[in-house]
């Protein structure tokens, strides 16, 4: 039993170990030489079934770029905006030229996001909420691509720890009765932690962070 | 012996799992802003714009309570909730403070204060 405790353990660690050091780095250089400071992030492209998929994940995403220092401009209003000047979908937005959003809202960088699955998967016993896709950061000043990443998140029925009283308690602190029953955003917010804060192929941080922690 | 070894073993594996974990402190105080973003585009009209409003004022005032900088995009989104409901004052306030808060929302900012006075 004792050998087998050992053995255990030995296991875990080098898998643990091997884990981190088989993720080849990403090549930033491209991200370096751009070092944007703001940062818009289009509302994504939704190739999965659910409809709101988009919106959804679009409120998930300013916490995770602003905490990594950069400017995010305020998700709603730009959508608004350009539902405003005659774009009504995700999918047209995803198609204004750099150019255009260099001039009218003066970001140095956009955030391009595709959703591919999104969603409660049903099972015999359990369910899993599911966020898959890929976000890909571009310059608006060079057209290159700075930075991306596939995103992947999935929420256990199981490992959730949401239970009702939680729900509840959140509830009447935020008084917001909507997300209360959709685990989606939390998934995504799995997803994005991921995909963002990755050791070696995470965002890098941006100026607001740097100045904060020097 | 192997009782050590079995304990160095498990200090190992228990500083790799926390180290994968991330332990820092936000940059920025943000309230229910997410949420009111969910809520925006789901919603359908579930809070008031009122209550909204109310919300961020108060994610607002306990920032600087707390000494914490307002994230960005909350300004602008008061901005924005504040000119659907007709105060067009508060509205340009709280736009001009989003920008003078963050320099890089100056062009999208500006554009949107002209395109306000236009519409006066």
């Amino acid at each position: 039993m004792f050998k087998n405790t050992l053995l255990a353990l030995l296991t875990t660690l080098l898998l643990l170990l091997s884990g981190c050091a088989t993720v080849q780095p990403y090549d930033y250089s491209a991200l370096r030489e751009a070092a944007p400071r703001s940062i818009l992030v289009i509302p994504p492209i939704n190739n999965s079934i659910e409809v709101n998929a988009s919106y959804t994940y679009l409120s998930t995403i300013s916490v995770p770029l602003a905490e990594k220092g950069y400017y995010v401009f305020p998700v709603s209003v730009v959508d608004t905006f350009l539902k405003q000047n005659g774009l009504p979908t995700p999918a047209e937005m995803n198609a204004i030229p750099l150019d255009k959003i260099k001039e009218h809202i003066g970001a140095d960088a956009v955030l391009y996001v595709t959703i591919d699955d999104w969603g409660q998967k049903f099972e015999v016993f359990s369910s899993n909420t599911v966020v898959r896709g890929s976000v890909k950061l571009v310059s608006t000043h060079t057209g290159k691509t700075l930075w991306g990443a596939p995103i992947n998140g999935v929420l256990n029925s199981d490992s959730d720890d949401s239970s009702i009283l939680g729900a509840l308690v959140n509830a009447v602190a935020t008084q917001i009765m909507g997300s209360i029953n959709d685990k989606t955003p939390k998934a995504a917010r799995i997803a994005n932690r991921q995909a963002f804060n990755s050791k070696k192929r995470g965002l890098l941080p941006g100026p607001y962070y740097l100045t904060k922690k020097q | 012996m192997n009782n050590s070894i079995v304990k160095y073993l498990l200090v190992m594996t228990v500083l790799c799992v926390t180290g994968c974990a991330t332990n820092d402190q936000q940059l920025y105080a943000w309230g229910q802003y997410e949420d009111l973003i969910y809520e925006f585009h789901h919603g359908e009209g579930s809070i008031e714009p009122q209550k909204q409003i109310q919300l961020l004022q108060a994610t607002i005032e306990s920032a600087s309570k707390r000494n914490k900088k307002v994230a960005p995009g909350i300004y602008a989104h008061l901005g924005m909730l504040y000119s659907s409901v007709g105060e067009a004052d508060k509205a340009r306030a709280a736009l001009t403070e989003e920008r003078n808060q963050f320099p890089e929302a100056k062009i999208f900012i500006d554009g949107m204060l002209k395109r306000s006075q236009a519409t006066k």
